[in-house]
């Protein structure tokens, strides 16, 4: 890779005219430096470790157990419940950011000249320097045996430059060129991703929504924020399922989603984990689901009937989520004229099979309700007044009285995470350029052959050298090929 | 097609690579080309069923096996075998195999505990075209890196041997400059395979919860693990270390890759639960 010893020279000289540079400069000097490029890399892994080990963005009480209150108060003031949004980690990427622009800044016209405009006279002595090198006695007249070298260099894939310098000529030969700009390129791109990001963390948004079946959203609340922010456009579930193999593991979580602009319907679609919508730039992916409410029907002896609809919540335990009412109250009365009846829920199975094996999962694949009804109430409230009905699941119903109770829908909900990356594109063709980057900076290698002809009592000598980043020798052919041009 | 067949195909795949370590060591204790030619043999025919192993596997239950640190292990040790086989080709040089082979056949022998893949449908979140290039990254990747270490910590022992002038060490173990040189080639290759690692993570991330990049505890791992071998190549390629320091921070890097792989599974909360 970048640079050879030979050309870092032209940095190590700025560092040792420190002392008589400004304040501006030494600050240029500090940031193209590799040592603060490494303290700096290893300085954002270190912080990156914290970020793991604390555990981040958790409630106050979360930490107050864990450390006690007075660590707390110091991990809170470090960031260090927050570390990647933390004033100090942002100056840290930051300063390494400055610390890539700087370098590629300063090594811009090292790799121009190393590509475009290489210096080709070289005399014999640093030639021998280099990592291969041999004199070769011609019988032929300096000129003669120069071409055909060259020759001999260019039916090895080299590109050649020839130049007489006096009595000699010198030869320059290169391939594998576009290695100078692999880590020119990798390093390049890195700051593009780190530019993308900060796009989208500036003018991007990613936040949780939920949409119960029927229902639509047109509007979202952004982070940290009361105010809700319009989308321009509506969405609707219109069904929620889950799809599962025999054993009732979860093989897909599927929303239908309806998107209106301008009160039309513009876009259908089912998605589901690794399958968002998008739409203007907004996407919306799977990420959740529960029940939202129950709908009851109750039928009256006269035929009339009402609805009741009760709003369920859930609660994650260890065995999974688990379901249940979450109105103030878990009865509600109907009145059929000067009759009444109160019906309660009293609990929620998730994947009803039968009474005495009750779910099957914890997944909400046939939800049921164990309904209890009392036409008596509120004159008779004690316990025997209720009436057991059983479990109930979807378009079950039961009699009681000449009263029936239906199970009329349990209404799912979706949990959508809606996401805007405005800058996704760049991110992405960095992703692309980072990988050509760094399989052009290990994977191609630059090779280098110099080559001064002289005139010798009987023809020539040719000293040839070679120079390449790989750490083995790659140049037997060539030089295989060099001596019998001039054998 | 059950995966019964895969299992023992791997179950002898993993008694050849016992065997080949047995001679590696052999051929390192008593310089004997013999016993080297042997061990050299019982990995490639170890490779070769391990192949097919996976091959099977992978038809019988329709996926990859990923779903657990088991199953990945299946084919980490894969990796780790063909990428030794591929060094001990290119350096010719059967002593890197007496400190490879043991930790190829360790890397198996975890599978090989619990060999049995697991019989469920892949949930949701796994469900991704961008899940093959991403394992199977990660299985080079981490098998580059095993590889760089255990070069790296060979690298250590002889520079060691050399100092205390014992010959046993010193005049078994391949020279300083080509381990030095084989940390270097592995950690070059493991970079790039770590780079598409994250990349495809980033995409997968992307598709999954609508976010390239979240700090999830795997993700800001393998970060940390990449941003250690940039330091080990920056060092190495512009500062011109070698030798004792290089072998260091190698050594740091597969820390990381380790606890990337194990340590944030069992000990770290995320959403990259499964392995």
């Amino acid at each position: 890779m970048l640079p050879e010893n030979t050309e870092t020279k032209g940095t190590n000289n700025l560092i040792t005219r420190r002392s008589e540079i400004g304040p501006l400069e030494a600050l240029w000097v500090f940031f193209s430096s590799m040592k603060t490029a490494i303290v700096l890399l290893l300085i954002l892994a270190a912080a990156s470790i914290a970020g793991t080990i604390i555990q981040q963005n958790q409630p106050d009480d979360f930490y107050i157990r864990t450390y006690g209150q007075s660590l707390y108060s110091i991990l809170k003031t470090l960031g260090l419940t927050d570390v990647y949004h933390s004033i100090w980690f942002m100056l840290l990427m930051g300063l390494v950011g400055v610390n890539l622009a700087v370098c590629s800044i300063n090594r811009f016209g090292i790799a121009w000249r190393r590509t475009f405009k290489p210096e080709v006279a070289a005399e014999p002595d640093r030639i021998m320097r280099m990592a291969r090198s041999e004199k070769i006695a011609c019988k032929d007249e300096s000129g003669l045996a120069a071409s055909k070298i060259e020759a001999a260099l260019r039916s090895r894939s080299y590109c050649v430059v020839k130049e007489n310098v006096g009595e000699k000529i010198a030869l320059y030969a290169a391939k594998g060129r576009l290695s100078i700009w692999g880590p020119y390129l990798t390093h390049l791109i890195i700051l593009v991703i780190f530019a993308g990001a900060a796009v989208d963390d500036l003018m991007g948004f990613g936040v949780y929504v939920i949409i119960p079946e029927g229902e639509r959203v047109s509007a979202y609340y952004p982070n940290n924020s009361e105010k809700p922010k319009d989308l321009g456009f509506s969405v609707a579930l219109v069904k929620f399922k889950i799809t599962h193999d025999q054993h009732r593991n979860p093989t897909g979580y599927k929303s239908d989603l309806i998107v209106y602009d301008n009160g039309k319907q513009v876009a259908r679609k089912v998605i589901d984990v690794n399958r968002p919508l998008s739409y203007k730039g907004i996407s919306f992916y799977q990420s959740g689901y529960g029940l939202s409410h129950l709908v009851l029907r109750i039928t009256a002896p006269s035929g009339k009937f009402e609805r009741l609809s009760f709003a369920l919540g859930s609660r994650e335990t260890e065995h999974g989520t688990i379901y249940g009412i979450i109105d103030d109250q878990a009865w509600k009365l109907v009145r059929f004229g000067d009759k009444k009846l109160a019906v309660f829920v009293h609990d929620i199975v998730p994947d009803y099979v039968s009474d005495d094996r009750l779910s099957a999962s914890m997944l909400p694949l046939n939800p049921a309700a164990r309904v209890y009804v009392n036409d008596r109430f509120p004159e008779y409230k004690g316990l025997d007044a209720w009436k057991p009905l059983g479990w109930l699941a979807e378009s079950q119903s039961a009699k009681h009285n000449n009263y029936e109770v239906t199970v009329e829908k349990f209404v799912r909900y979706t949990g959508l995470q809606v996401a805007a990356n405005p800058a996704l594109p760049i991110v992405y063709a960095g992703f692309g350029l980072m990988l050509v980057g760094v399989f052009v900076s290990f994977y191609i290698n630059h090779r280098i052959i110099r080559v001064i002809v002289e005139p010798a009592d009987e023809g020539s000598v040719a000293t040839v050298g070679a120079q390449s980043r790989a750490e083995s020798d790659i140049f037997g052919g060539d030089f295989e090929k060099i001596r019998q041009a001039l054998a | 097609m059950t995966e019964h067949w895969g299992i023992i195909l791997f179950k002898t795949a993993f008694w050849l690579y016992v065997a080949s370590a047995v001679c590696y060591i052999a051929h390192v204790i008593r310089t004997r080309s013999a016993a080297g030619k042997l061990a050299t043999s019982f990995l490639l025919v170890g490779i070769a069923l391990h192949t097919a192993s996976l091959v099977w596997i992978t038809i019988a239950i329709g996926r990859l096996p990923y779903l657990n640190l088991h199953e990945y292990l299946l084919m980490f040790s894969w990796g780790a075998a063909v990428l030794y086989a591929a060094t001990e080709l290119m350096t010719r040089d059967r002593s890197f195999g007496t400190f490879a082979m043991p930790v190829v056949t360790l890397l198996a022998l975890v599978a090989y505990r619990e060999p049995e893949v697991i019989q469920r449908s892949v949930m949701p979140a796994l469900q991704s075209p961008w899940r093959v290039p991403h394992i199977i990254s990660a299985v080079l990747a981490y098998s580059s890196f095993t590889i760089a270490y255990v070069a790296a910590a060979m690298y250590l022992v002889r520079e060691r041997a050399e100092a205390k002038s014992e010959s046993f060490w010193a005049s078994r173990l391949p020279a300083l400059k080509v381990l030095d040189r084989v940390v270097y080639r592995a950690i070059a290759f493991g970079f790039l395979m770590q780079t598409i690692l994250l990349i495809t993570g980033a995409i997968w991330a992307q598709y999954a919860w609508g976010r390239y990049w979240g700090w999830d505890p795997k993700e800001t791992w393998a970060l940390i693990t990449w941003l250690i071998y940039a330091a080990y190549l920056h060092t190495r390629i512009t500062m011109g270390w070698r030798g004792r320091k290089s072998a260091i921070l190698a050594t740091i890097g597969f820390v990381a890759v380790m606890f990337t792989f194990f340590g944030v599974s069992k000990l770290l909360s995320g959403l990259h639960s499964y392995a």
